[in-house]
């Protein structure tokens, strides 16, 4: 809309070149002034409301970045301050000191072993276990899926402490297996995956066998690449959920040198001090790599919109 | 190539403890390099048997033989079979390209140039060359079911299964494409077995008709003969556009008594004891209009459509019945007129009206 009101004005500077004293006639499909008026309140309107939501969204997150560069006697000033009074007290002193303090690259490495470990094991034993529930014919199907939707109803800390006796006893306390075994599949995932592939039409399926495949090559060279939007979807929830976990890490790891993110961040909240700007620091570090993999795995949303578009 | 013959078919499904019967006894010969149309309406066990031909379907009882081979147990990637589907069914992830390669692949394992070059012809031949590297997602449908077809072509296979193919296409494309099929079953000569619920493409396409209703076979035979005798009821109402006229009434001596008093209409040569319960049907075309009286039944005229190349008038029998008669475009009946009308004698059909099979 912008755009062709635009180029129109133009139109009319060119016109009014030669005839500077009559008016550029208004051409029938052209909007009139009010209907332009119009049209820049309804922009502007739009345009004000998206900038308030990305503030709303952006605004404790560049909070977070100026927190974690500035010295922590600034951070403790009341009224608080957005950013510092001297722009040259913002610097990376509070990035030394959280990892010198602490072993943050070890605790860093955890994070990511485990992360990355649970998200590839939900994506494969979901997507293996979605297929089965979507598309296969056994006894018990029904009432099978229903007892794994029905595992979503169980709070986290009701299993957690059988789930802790079995990995004390499997002597999996303080690994990485430990923290991550629990979570290798998950209900929620198989949901997903099974509604998604659901979708897919069977006469593609059967349209493979015909061409040759058996019932494994459909599913790896027909059902999965056709359902990598839904996997990566898995991917991010998984990562970010797996990334940002504490109580069971907190539980299995009781040596520091296993320490996953959330635990070391928690640190930083002694009893009787709060240090806000290290705080703010792991947090900033903390929230780079779920950045990076939304950003990475993008794309993929924009495939599944195009996928769902295509018929047949 | 191959013949295919069906053996005693029968398939079952099975929903708790409650079978049904999709399709019962099925026997069928279909020779080498015809050209089969399954044909019924929707339920009709149709789809059912493409499946079983193809093996996607195992049949509960019966066997399946490609030529002398057996086939019945082997799953449908061991069949050299090729299908096409009502939706297409192209992998949306593969480029046309792609597509068209991959039964090459899966099944004769035949990769790069070999492929390319297979593939390549195959695209001419449909005239889809200039498209290899799109994706289905960007082609139009009649352009899918080029590229579908293509893919079933490219590797030469000894069946070809076609199952509502040109369904999803408009009218004209359709056309089209129901030509371009003709043409590419003369030039290859592949058995084909396709199915469809449209008669019009039944009729066009077969070397051999094959009507099913509730599972079982109806008839078999050229479009023809199918047409100028229906087998049954069910046929002779299935078959034709617009259908038969029927009417219930009993065989008397001198003729056939349509529900009343109406006077007997002379038939030849049936030789159907008096008294039965039958039903008479004549197709719309196999109708005359005459004077009142001097026609083998009266009525009014209720509605005339004309539709380009012939009219279609709607008259209304004393009992209630409706006739529809196809007219000349010359002709001068209008909506309201009291008419007669005469049946040709050698286009009348006789129905048992208890079983719906056919009087000889």
């Amino acid at each position: 809309m912008a755009g062709a009101s635009s180029s129109a004005s133009t139109d009319a500077d060119a016109d009014s070149e030669f005839d500077i004293d009559v008016e550029p006639p208004l051409r029938p499909d052209e909007p009139s002034r009010e209907e332009r008026l119009r049209d820049w309140a309804t922009t502007g309107a739009y345009v004000a409301t998206v900038l308030l939501i990305a503030a709303v969204m952006i605004g404790p997150f560049l909070y977070m970045i100026s927190v974690s560069m500035m010295e922590p006697y600034t951070v403790r000033q009341i009224p608080p301050k957005f950013l510092p009074a001297d722009p040259l007290q913002w610097g990376p002193h509070n990035y030394e000191r959280v990892f010198t303090k602490f072993d943050f690259t070890r605790v860093l490495f955890n994070t990511l072993v485990v992360t990355v470990g649970v998200t590839v094991f939900n994506v494969f034993f979901d997507t293996l276990a979605g297929y089965v529930f979507a598309k296969m014919e056994f006894p018990f199907r029904r009432v099978l899926f229903m007892l794994i939707l029905a595992t979503l109803m169980i709070p986290e800390q009701v299993t957690v402490v059988p789930l802790y006796v079995i990995v004390s006893q499997l002597g999996l306390l303080n690994t990485h297996l430990g923290m991550a075994l629990p979570f290798a599949a998950s209900a929620f995932g198989i949901f997903l995956m099974k509604q998604f592939m659901e979708t897919i039409p069977s006469t593609l399926e059967k349209a493979a066998m015909v061409d040759g495949c058996t019932r494994f090559e459909v599913f790896y060279k027909i059902v999965i690449p056709m359902s990598k939007p839904a996997m990566a979807t898995l991917a991010i929830f998984t990562f970010i959920g797996t990334w940002n976990a504490f109580l069971w890490p907190l539980l299995v790891a009781s040596d520091s040198s296993m320490y996953m993110l959330e635990v070391a961040l928690a640190q930083f909240q002694g009893r009787f001090e709060q240090d806000i700007a290290a705080l703010m620091t792991g947090t900033a570090i903390a929230s780079l790599p779920v950045i990076a993999l939304f950003v990475a795995l993008q794309k993929y949303y924009v495939q599944g919109i195009k996928l769902s578009g295509v018929k047949g | 190539m191959a013949s295919v013959t069906l053996n005693e078919i029968t398939h079952q499904y099975y929903e708790g403890n409650d079978a049904t019967v999709a399709v019962e006894d099925v026997n069928l010969e279909i020779e080498d390099g015809e050209f089969v149309v399954l044909v019924g309406p929707s339920g009709c066990g149709k789809s059912t048997t493409l499946e079983i031909l193809s093996g996607l379907l195992q049949p509960t009882t019966g066997r399946v033989l490609f030529g002398d081979e057996n086939v019945t147990g082997q799953p449908a990637r061991k069949r050299d079979i090729a299908m096409v589907f009502q939706n297409y069914a192209l992998y949306p992830h593969m480029t046309v390209k792609e597509n068209m390669a991959f039964p090459l692949e899966q099944r004769s394992g035949i990769t790069g140039e070999e492929a390319t070059d297979i593939v390549t012809d195959a695209a001419e031949m449909m005239g889809i060359g200039d498209l290899l590297d799109r994706l289905p997602g960007d082609l139009s449908g009649g352009q899918r079911q080029r590229v579908a077809l293509g893919r079933a072509i490219v590797r030469d296979p000894e069946v070809f299964l076609m199952d509502e193919p040109l369904s999803n296409l408009d009218a004209k494309l359709r056309r089209e494409m129901r030509i371009e099929l003709q043409e590419l079953h003369a030039e290859l000569g592949t058995t084909t077995i396709y199915v469809t619920h449209n008669q019009e493409e039944a009729m066009t396409m077969a070397d051999k008709i094959v009507i099913l209703n509730r599972g079982e076979i109806q008839q078999v035979g050229p479009p023809q003969t199918v047409y100028e005798n229906p087998a049954n009821r069910f046929v002779a109402d299935f078959i034709g556009e617009p259908s038969m006229n029927f009417f219930n009434g009993e065989i008397a001596t001198d003729g056939f008594v349509i529900g009343g008093d109406a006077d007997p209409i002379a038939l030849n040569g049936v030789s159907v004891p008096a008294g039965r319960e039958a039903v008479l049907s004549v197709r719309p075309e196999n109708i005359a209009t005459v004077a009142p009286g001097e026609g083998d039944v009266d009525g009014t005229v209720r509605l005339v459509e004309p539709l380009g190349s012939h009219f279609e008038a709607h008259v209304t029998l004393p009992n209630g019945d409706d006739v529809i008669a196809i007219l000349e475009t010359d002709t001068t009946v209008e909506e309201g007129d009291a008419i007669g009308l005469r049946f040709e004698r050698d286009s009348i059909h006789l129905f048992d009206a208890a079983s719906g099979e056919r009087f000889d």
